[in-house]
């Protein structure tokens, strides 16, 4: 992996931009305020920049699409329940049931797994007592 | 996980939105199951020990 260039802001846009429509996955909520830096995208080796790179997502997306499976990789199942959905009425009501539920985010970076955890935690189960961990580096 | 015990469930690429970190689980052959979402809270709930 190569860290790629995206010094404009325009660029970092038009990529995430890119991104949402082959993925329906929202980057730009990594974007930082005006003037600050954008995060740091990396990207396989050989490839220099955010537009070189959403080009070859697009190719991945279009060779995908024509596979044997006849479903790109990075597309959304129409017929499969929301995973949030899932979480708030088929896992932590149960969980919860049987005592207290512990819940450990891998590699969640600002936290938004974690918080989203707990937003779900808060309003399927009545009752619910959060109580954070310090976060543990995994990296030896 | 592994290493303390832990088990594994992978969502299948088949209701991935995107099959990045479930590709990397099942590559690296440390996936006790690979399941499609569907599938998973029963499994989820399994693996606690708490019958559906």
């Amino acid at each position: 992996m190569s860290v790629l260039q995206h010094d404009r802001s325009d660029d970092y846009v038009a990529f995430c931009e890119g991104v949402r429509t082959l993925a329906e996955v929202d980057l730009l909520q990594y974007k930082r305020p005006d003037g600050a830096a954008h995060p740091v995208v990396r990207g396989p080796r050989g490839i220099r920049d955010l537009a070189e790179y959403l080009q070859l997502l697009r190719t991945d997306a279009t060779s995908s699409t024509s596979s044997s499976t006849g479903r790109r990789s990075t597309s959304p199942s129409s017929g499969a329940p929301r995973a949030v959905e899932m979480l708030a009425e088929h896992i932590l009501p149960v969980l919860a049931e049987a005592g207290r539920i512990r819940a450990w985010s891998a590699g969640c970076s600002y936290g938004a797994e974690a918080f989203t955890f707990a937003a779900v935690a808060l309003t399927a189960v009545p009752g619910t007592r959060l109580r954070s961990a310090a976060p543990t580096s995994t990296r030896a | 996980m592994r290493r303390h015990g832990g088990r594994i469930l992978a969502e299948d690429e088949s209701t991935c939105t995107v099959y990045g970190m479930p590709r990397a689980i099942v590559e690296a052959d440390l996936a006790d199951a690979v399941l499609p979402r569907p599938a998973l809270p029963a499994a989820i709930v399994d693996e606690a020990g708490i019958a559906a």
